[in-house]
Protein backbone atom coordinates (compact mmCIF):
# COMPACT_ATOMS: atom_id res chain seq x y z
CA UNK A 1 0.00 0.00 0.00
CA UNK A 2 1.30 3.36 -0.47
CA UNK A 3 -0.03 5.15 2.04
CA UNK A 4 2.33 3.44 4.87
CA UNK A 5 5.30 4.62 2.30
CA UNK A 6 4.44 8.27 2.72
CA UNK A 7 3.30 8.15 5.91
CA UNK A 8 6.86 6.06 6.70
CA UNK A 9 8.78 8.52 4.66
CA UNK A 10 6.99 11.86 6.63
CA UNK A 11 7.88 10.35 10.29
CA UNK A 12 11.39 9.98 8.90
CA UNK A 13 11.52 13.44 7.72
CA UNK A 14 9.79 14.92 10.52
CA UNK A 15 11.88 13.27 12.92
CA UNK A 16 15.03 13.93 10.82
CA UNK A 17 14.10 17.48 10.74
CA UNK A 18 13.81 18.10 14.21
CA UNK A 19 17.34 16.40 15.13
CA UNK A 20 18.86 18.73 12.62
CA UNK A 21 17.08 21.76 14.12
CA UNK A 22 18.62 21.52 17.30
CA UNK A 23 21.97 22.01 15.36
CA UNK A 24 21.37 24.49 12.56
CA UNK A 25 17.80 25.69 12.01
CA UNK A 26 18.84 26.65 8.49
CA UNK A 27 19.03 22.91 7.52
CA UNK A 28 16.22 21.78 8.80
CA UNK A 29 13.71 23.78 6.49
CA UNK A 30 15.56 21.91 3.62
CA UNK A 31 14.87 18.35 5.17
CA UNK A 32 11.27 19.82 5.59
CA UNK A 33 11.15 20.70 1.92
CA UNK A 34 12.62 17.84 0.53
CA UNK A 35 10.16 15.26 2.87
CA UNK A 36 6.74 17.34 1.20
CA UNK A 37 8.67 17.08 -2.82
CA UNK A 38 9.14 13.40 -1.69
CA UNK A 39 5.66 12.50 -0.64
CA UNK A 40 4.24 14.48 -3.70
CA UNK A 41 6.41 12.67 -6.62
CA UNK A 42 5.93 9.41 -5.15
CA UNK A 43 1.79 9.91 -5.63
CA UNK A 44 1.91 12.17 -8.66
CA UNK A 45 2.58 9.72 -11.18
CA UNK A 46 -0.99 7.89 -9.64
CA UNK A 47 -2.89 11.38 -11.03
CA UNK A 48 -2.39 10.22 -14.48
CA UNK A 49 -4.23 7.52 -14.75
CA UNK A 50 -7.28 9.60 -12.86
CA UNK A 51 -6.93 12.43 -15.54
CA UNK A 52 -7.24 10.29 -18.31
CA UNK A 53 -10.77 9.08 -16.52
CA UNK A 54 -11.61 12.22 -16.07
CA UNK A 55 -11.23 13.26 -19.81
CA UNK A 56 -12.88 10.54 -21.40
CA UNK A 57 -15.68 10.82 -19.05
CA UNK A 58 -15.84 14.40 -20.14
CA UNK A 59 -15.86 13.20 -23.77
CA UNK A 60 -18.26 10.72 -23.30
CA UNK A 61 -20.96 13.05 -22.40
CA UNK A 62 -19.88 15.71 -25.00
CA UNK A 63 -18.70 18.45 -22.45
CA UNK A 64 -16.05 20.54 -24.18
CA UNK A 65 -12.12 19.47 -23.73
CA UNK A 66 -11.23 23.05 -23.66
CA UNK A 67 -12.79 23.41 -19.95
CA UNK A 68 -11.35 20.08 -18.60
CA UNK A 69 -8.11 21.96 -19.91
CA UNK A 70 -8.44 24.90 -17.90
CA UNK A 71 -9.58 22.59 -14.59
CA UNK A 72 -6.86 20.79 -15.17
CA UNK A 73 -4.42 24.01 -15.09
CA UNK A 74 -6.69 25.32 -12.05
CA UNK A 75 -5.60 22.30 -10.21
CA UNK A 76 -1.86 22.42 -11.10
CA UNK A 77 -1.53 25.85 -9.89
CA UNK A 78 -3.30 25.16 -6.73
CA UNK A 79 -1.00 22.39 -6.35
CA UNK A 80 2.27 24.56 -6.93
CA UNK A 81 0.85 27.45 -4.63
CA UNK A 82 0.09 25.12 -1.96
CA UNK A 83 3.26 23.56 -1.65
CA UNK A 84 5.23 26.88 -1.95
CA UNK A 85 2.82 28.53 0.55
CA UNK A 86 3.43 25.59 3.26
CA UNK A 87 6.99 25.68 2.49
CA UNK A 88 6.90 29.22 3.48
CA UNK A 89 4.90 28.77 6.85
CA UNK A 90 7.21 25.78 7.66
CA UNK A 91 10.12 28.58 7.41
CA UNK A 92 8.05 30.79 10.08
CA UNK A 93 7.62 33.42 7.15
CA UNK A 94 3.64 34.00 7.01
CA UNK A 95 3.81 37.66 5.08
CA UNK A 96 5.88 35.76 2.07
CA UNK A 97 3.07 32.78 2.83
CA UNK A 98 0.54 35.07 1.95
CA UNK A 99 2.01 36.41 -1.26
CA UNK A 100 2.42 33.35 -2.33
CA UNK A 101 -1.41 32.52 -1.92
CA UNK A 102 -1.90 35.81 -3.59
CA UNK A 103 0.20 35.07 -6.29
CA UNK A 104 -1.93 31.78 -6.54
CA UNK A 105 -5.43 33.21 -6.35
CA UNK A 106 -4.38 35.68 -9.11
CA UNK A 107 -2.94 33.09 -11.90
CA UNK A 108 -6.32 30.93 -10.91
CA UNK A 109 -8.98 33.59 -11.65
CA UNK A 110 -6.92 34.77 -15.26
CA UNK A 111 -6.89 31.29 -16.02
CA UNK A 112 -10.58 30.74 -15.19
CA UNK A 113 -11.72 33.93 -16.66
CA UNK A 114 -12.72 33.10 -20.21
CA UNK A 115 -14.68 30.38 -19.08
CA UNK A 116 -16.63 32.35 -16.67
CA UNK A 117 -17.04 35.59 -19.18
CA UNK A 118 -18.79 32.63 -21.75
CA UNK A 119 -20.87 30.91 -19.22
CA UNK A 120 -22.05 34.74 -18.39
CA UNK A 121 -22.17 35.21 -22.08
CA UNK A 122 -24.15 31.82 -22.29
CA UNK A 123 -26.50 32.63 -20.04
CA UNK A 124 -27.26 35.96 -21.34
CA UNK A 125 -28.49 34.56 -24.79
CA UNK A 126 -30.62 31.76 -23.11
CA UNK A 127 -32.12 34.75 -21.04
CA UNK A 128 -32.45 36.68 -24.47
CA UNK A 129 -33.90 33.87 -25.93
CA UNK A 130 -36.88 33.47 -22.67
CA UNK A 131 -38.03 36.61 -22.67
CA UNK A 132 -37.37 39.07 -25.94
CA UNK B 1 15.10 9.68 -5.93
CA UNK B 2 13.92 8.66 -2.83
CA UNK B 3 14.17 8.83 0.92
CA UNK B 4 18.40 8.82 0.33
CA UNK B 5 18.10 12.84 -0.02
CA UNK B 6 16.47 12.95 3.26
CA UNK B 7 19.62 11.21 4.92
CA UNK B 8 21.71 13.17 2.75
CA UNK B 9 20.72 16.18 3.70
CA UNK B 10 20.22 15.32 7.20
CA UNK B 11 23.91 13.94 7.64
CA UNK B 12 25.15 17.28 5.67
CA UNK B 13 23.22 19.24 9.02
CA UNK B 14 24.84 16.81 11.21
CA UNK B 15 28.60 17.52 9.75
CA UNK B 16 28.10 21.05 8.88
CA UNK B 17 26.74 21.47 12.50
CA UNK B 18 30.33 19.09 13.74
CA UNK B 19 32.69 21.45 11.50
CA UNK B 20 31.36 24.55 12.99
CA UNK B 21 31.67 23.43 16.53
CA UNK B 22 35.14 22.40 15.70
CA UNK B 23 35.97 25.90 13.95
CA UNK B 24 34.33 27.62 16.63
CA UNK B 25 36.17 26.38 19.39
CA UNK B 26 39.78 26.61 17.79
CA UNK B 27 38.72 30.67 17.97
CA UNK B 28 37.86 30.52 13.93
CA UNK B 29 34.63 32.08 14.31
CA UNK B 30 34.55 33.74 10.66
CA UNK B 31 35.89 30.35 9.14
CA UNK B 32 33.11 28.78 10.97
CA UNK B 33 30.24 30.79 9.46
CA UNK B 34 31.65 29.81 6.00
CA UNK B 35 31.17 26.74 6.62
CA UNK B 36 28.07 27.15 7.90
CA UNK B 37 26.62 28.74 5.04
CA UNK B 38 28.52 26.46 2.55
CA UNK B 39 26.65 23.46 4.06
CA UNK B 40 22.91 25.91 3.35
CA UNK B 41 24.43 26.19 -0.38
CA UNK B 42 25.12 22.36 -0.71
CA UNK B 43 21.74 21.29 0.68
CA UNK B 44 20.25 24.13 -1.08
CA UNK B 45 21.61 22.26 -4.70
CA UNK B 46 20.87 18.95 -3.65
CA UNK B 47 17.18 20.06 -2.96
CA UNK B 48 17.03 21.87 -6.65
CA UNK B 49 17.16 18.53 -8.53
CA UNK B 50 14.11 17.18 -6.60
CA UNK B 51 12.23 20.40 -7.18
CA UNK B 52 12.82 20.64 -10.76
CA UNK B 53 11.91 17.06 -11.06
CA UNK B 54 8.57 17.68 -9.03
CA UNK B 55 7.89 20.96 -10.82
CA UNK B 56 8.38 19.00 -14.30
CA UNK B 57 5.87 16.29 -13.35
CA UNK B 58 2.96 18.69 -12.19
CA UNK B 59 3.52 20.10 -15.60
CA UNK B 60 3.02 17.67 -17.52
CA UNK B 61 0.44 16.17 -15.93
CA UNK B 62 -1.58 18.95 -15.81
CA UNK B 63 -0.80 19.86 -19.09
CA UNK B 64 0.47 23.65 -17.79
CA UNK B 65 3.02 25.44 -20.02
Amino acid sequence: MRIFTIVGIAILGVSLAVTVRSFRPELAVLVGVVTGGVVLLSVIGELTGLIDTLRTLAEQYGVDTGYIGVLLKIIGIAYIAQFGVQLCKDAGEGAAAAKVELGGRILILSAALPAAVQMLSAAADLLGRAMP
Amino acid sequence: MGVEILFKIASLGVIAAIITQLLKQSGRDEIATIAAIAGLIIGLLMMLDMIEELFNSVKQVFNLY
